[in-house]
């Protein structure tokens, strides 16, 4: 069993290191292209580090593991609201943007509203089984292009509200070796995880599901808790907030867009628990906002990741 | 056309080309696999199709963002 979590590790590891060689590489190639830093930011950037989450989904959809996938991008999402926010909101309040409380937040209740709606097709339709089709994840990557429209003209209203990197242009050879350095390693990195994520599922007597809302979840959200927690030491958390809705609205509209073309995701009615969560959670965040005006307050940190641990503690429970 | 209007039109052009840009890769490539897996017995046509339809469709939005500047 040890030995296993050890290859899931790994697995991560690899996954987050690709990515970041990806971006590295891929942003350098982009710059030469003359592409502005703006746009790289918003593009290249934004999928490079969503690329470990595409990858472990794509992989477990393509070898029949639906609930890993899903339980991926649901417990990513939970773990962003309650786990990243409240741990940073705990180390220092949070001052959140009107445009925030008003359009990120309530497009984020809406991903998770719509996906409740599709996975549900026994409920909604009197289907036979629940399915996340192609024609709900294309659906979804239209949401998509309206939410990327949006940001667009958000970001030319008010260029300051985007911190854009330096980027660094590389020579040809190490952009290639970046480039299919970072894609190779992401998928054997993917490959490890998926593969021992189910092995360990199967040895231990759970769900891959709850692999997916529990290690995977954690282990692809990790580097942005580590951002935030010292984003909040160097009291410069306010852009956390953003960062990470955009975030939950990515993986829905993006990643489950792609990955439910590619190959449709069955889904298991035990999941809308999960589901039900990650809305309830989104819906606490738009609330908890109004309790002191454009503030995540230090109190709602704490309950938050009380909620997370409690959680944690349900998933592990039900197995 | 008032300004108010002008802009909003810009808005609704930019979302037409942009989801364009990238839905349209996905469905053409992902249609012609699901043709070749229909009327062959290669098995993941569809699959193979939406995989490149997406990497290109990634590449034209990127590009069609980079107008948006």
């Amino acid at each position: 069993m040890i030995s296993h979590i050890l290859w899931i590790v790994l697995g991560l590891f690899l996954l987050i290191f690709s990515a970041d060689f990806l971006v590295k590489g891929a942003s350098s190639v982009a710059k030469k292209f003359k592409i502005s830093p703006l746009v790289i930011g918003l593009t290249i950037v934004a999928f490079g580090t969503s690329m470990p989450e595409l990858i472990v989904n794509l992989l477990a959809a393509t070898k029949g593991q639906p609930g890993l996938a899903l339980g991926n991008i649901i417990g990513s999402n939970i773990a962003n609201i309650l786990l990243i926010l409240g741990v940073s909101a705990a180390i220092r309040p949070i001052i959140v943007k009107k445009s925030t409380i008003w359009r990120e937040i309530p497009f984020a209740l809406l991903a998770s509203g719509i996906l409740l709606v599709i996975c549900n097709d026994m409920f909604f339709d009197g289907m036979s089984d629940n399915l996340l089709s192609r024609t709900d994840a294309l659906s979804l990557l239209v949401l998509f292009c309206i939410f990327l429209v949006y940001v667009v003209s958000l970001i030319k209203s008010d260029p300051s509200s985007v911190e854009s990197e330096e980027i660094t242009v590389y020579s040809g050879w190490l952009d290639f070796i970046f480039c299919v350095g970072g894609m190779t390693g992401l998928y054997l990195g993917g490959e490890f995880l998926v593969n021992h994520a189910s092995i360990l599922a199967r040895n231990a007597g759970v769900s891959e599901a709850m692999i997916g809302l529990t290690i995977v979840a954690f282990g692809t959200s990790l580097p942005e808790l580590i951002t935030s927690i010292t984003a909040a030491m160097k009291k410069q958390n306010d852009i956390a907030v953003g960062n990470v809705i955009g975030s939950n609205i990515f993986n829905v509209f993006w990643i489950l867009g792609i990955t439910g073309s590619i190959s449709p995701l069955a889904f298991q009615s035990t999941q809308n628990i999960d589901l039900l969560v990650a809305f309830g959670a989104t819906a606490l965040l738009f609330f908890g906002v109004f309790l002191k005006p454009h503030t995540i307050t230090r109190a709602y940190g704490i309950i938050g990741v009380l909620l997370y641990l409690s959680y944690m503690g349900f998933v592990v429970y039900r197995g | 056309m008032t300004k108010k209007e002008t802009e909003k039109s810009k808005t609704y052009q930019q979302f037409s080309n942009i989801t364009s840009a990238l839905m349209g890769p996905i469905m053409m490539f992902g249609g012609i696999g699901y043709g070749i897996s229909y009327y062959t017995s290669f098995n993941f046509g569809t699959e193979i199709g939406v995989i490149i339809g997406s990497i290109l469709g990634m590449v034209l939005l990127i590009k069609e963002a980079s107008k948006l500047q």
